[in-house]
């Protein structure tokens, strides 16, 4: 038992994870490899918010949301909170499709599964279809929260896609 | 030459008054550039503000707070019909309220809670109880391993850990992991859990024990001590391995000793390990839950009570109709007291309902039981619920 909490005690005083898994501008240099392109923003307007709310399954919880584009490519990195605690999401869309998608950090007591490569897969070459993802994504026992937070919030960056692109007439 | 001369000065006059036009169109472009440079900054600076103002409303945002509120609840009514000398149950019960409190110290280290008014009303002679169910702190060792102190719920079965009304099908907890397991089952210690690669994860925790007595025929759910003044003469340990290999399927087994399960209360008792599978399946709207779980427990006493095995499984097919709609079916088979075929203590239970998620985070429940229990003391009926999660 003394050697147990010794090696507890141990354990904590070495402990020194930053709150980030990937720091978002890590996540953008790779996803830009030639050069981040300067940051944008959708300003989460009147007209907006509503739209916004019913995808994301509620108010999004900030004025405004930052994305980075060079050509036909978006990167956005958005929120959700699963069950208490804000998980924190990089996402790439080309031409209206879901590329890429990483948790950048997550701070959940459950659901960390989210994380992992076979479970992100299931979101590549995900589209809009009807404001939800195109397809069904196999959930994780005991992170149903945080796998709905994730379909959610892919289902909203390919929706802002969608806008600003509409936006910019392209 | 008078007229060379004439030409010349025409062409110089003609050439000076050109020049100052061009001059102040130069001068004039230099200013435009200087003011719109000057512009441009005043906008960037201005942009900057605006950013610097959306930063502070949003840090302020819940989202960005280290204080976390969440919690869950649920109503339950059964219309039960008792045969065989079982009793009738016709009752109305807030079965659970929960108030969930966090609080991030650092983005490293973080406490949990969870409390929880069972029965609506609780006090002597209440049928309620006001539980501390959950209080601990999590310490990020790095990002796939964390420490756990404090008072948690031990990852068994599929149920201890995560039960909110909306995350599973039926309206009361499946009676396997509640008499079997016993879920909820929490204790007070430290240990740790994280990912190893691969799809495999752990939890291995060293904490406070059960303490069971042959008044309760050693029955695993009596030995619940809630750390409430728990005597804590003999500890336990928990492990759990999971794998999530595969998208849709999660597969762990648990194994938990403790070396006198009655706290050294009882010389006809001694030591008892738990072993639980578990599996989840999910394909698209299908989805199948399967758990088995078995208490071996040693000593002359559990044996002369044939508690010396309590064992269960339950098998739960289910189909989403739709994103709202769901249907189950469960199988349950459990005994506390298999050590001993003649003591009739098998019990089983068929159930079948429908969930309905008005949202995803609220569910309206309904669902029949069937028993079949060797004792032919059987309930039978409906239950309905409603429960929410945030």
């Amino acid at each position: 038992m003394t050697r147990y909490l010794l090696l507890l005690i141990l354990s904590v005083s070495l402990h020194s994870q930053a709150e980030y898994l990937v720091e978002p501008q890590q996540f953008l240099q790779q996803a830009f490899p030639q050069g981040v392109p300067k940051a944008q923003t959708v300003w989460l307007n009147q007209a907006l918010k509503p739209q916004v709310a019913q995808i994301y399954g509620e108010p999004y919880p900030a004025l405004r949301i930052k994305y980075w584009q060079a050509q036909q490519t978006q990167a956005w990195i958005l929120e959700k909170v699963g069950k208490e605690r804000p998980i924190t999401f990089g996402l790439l869309v080309h031409n209206g499709q879901l590329v890429d998608s990483r948790v950048l950090a997550y701070r959940e007591t459950r659901g960390y599964e989210i994380q992992r490569d076979n479970f992100r897969a299931q979101f590549i070459g995900a589209r809009l279809q009807q404001q939800r993802l195109d397809r069904t994504i196999d959930g994780i026992s005991g992170a149903t929260l945080s796998v709905n937070a994730y379909t959610r919030v892919a289902a909203l960056a390919l929706w802002l896609s969608q806008y600003v692109s509409e936006q910019n007439g392209q | 030459m008078k007229k060379a001369l004439l030409s010349t000065l025409a062409i110089l006059a003609s050439s000076s008054a050109y020049a100052n036009p061009q001059t102040d169109l130069q001068q004039e472009l230099e200013a435009l550039k200087a003011r719109i440079s000057e512009l441009e900054q005043q906008s960037e600076a201005q942009q900057q503000a605006i950013d610097a103002t959306a930063d502070a409303v949003e840090s302020s945002a819940h989202a960005t707070s280290p204080v976390h509120i969440a919690g869950y609840g649920e109503l339950h009514y059964n219309n039960l019909s008792g045969k065989g000398g079982a009793s009738d149950k016709e009752e109305i019960d807030f079965h659970r309220f929960v108030l969930e409190f966090g609080y991030d110290f650092t983005d490293d280290i973080r406490f949990f809670s969870e409390l929880e008014l069972e029965h609506s009303l609780s006090g002597d002679g209440k049928p309620g109880e006001v539980e501390l169910e959950q209080a601990f702190v999590d310490f990020d060792i790095n990002a796939q391993h964390t420490v756990r102190g404090g008072l948690f719920l031990l990852p068994v079965g599929l149920l201890n850990t995560t039960h909110e009304p909306n995350t599973f099908y039926g309206v009361e907890r499946n009676p396997v992991e509640k008499n079997i397991l016993p879920t909820t089952w929490w204790e007070g210690g430290a240990g740790a859990y994280g990912q190893l690669g691969n799809g495999f994860s752990y939890d291995i925790y060293l904490h406070s024990g059960l303490n069971t007595n042959a008044g309760k025929n050693y029955a695993i759910r009596n030995g619940r001590q809630k750390v409430a003044e728990a005597e804590a003469k003999h500890w336990a340990s928990t492990a759990r391995l999971s794998w999530n290999g595969i998208p849709g399927l999660s597969l762990s087994a648990v194994i938990n000793y403790q070396d006198d399960l009655t706290q050294g209360n009882d010389v006809g008792a001694g030591s008892a390990v738990l072993t639980n599978l578990n599996a989840v399946y999910q394909s698209g709207p299908f989805a199948l839950r399967a758990l088995y779980a078995r208490w071996d427990l040693q000593g002359d006493g559990p044996e002369s009570v044939g508690a010396d095995l309590q064992q269960g499984w339950y098998i739960e097919p289910s189909f989403k109709l739709h994103e709202q709609w769901g249907l189950f079916a469960r199988y349950n088979a459990w005994d506390n007291q298999a050590g001993d075929s003649s003591r009739n203590g098998g019990k089983v239970q068929y159930d079948a309902g429908i969930n309905y998620w008005p949202h995803p985070q609220v569910v309206v429940k309904a669902d029949y039981q069937y028993q079949d229990n060797d004792n032919g003391k059987d309930q039978n009926g409906i239950n309905l619920g409603i429960g929410y999660a945030f």
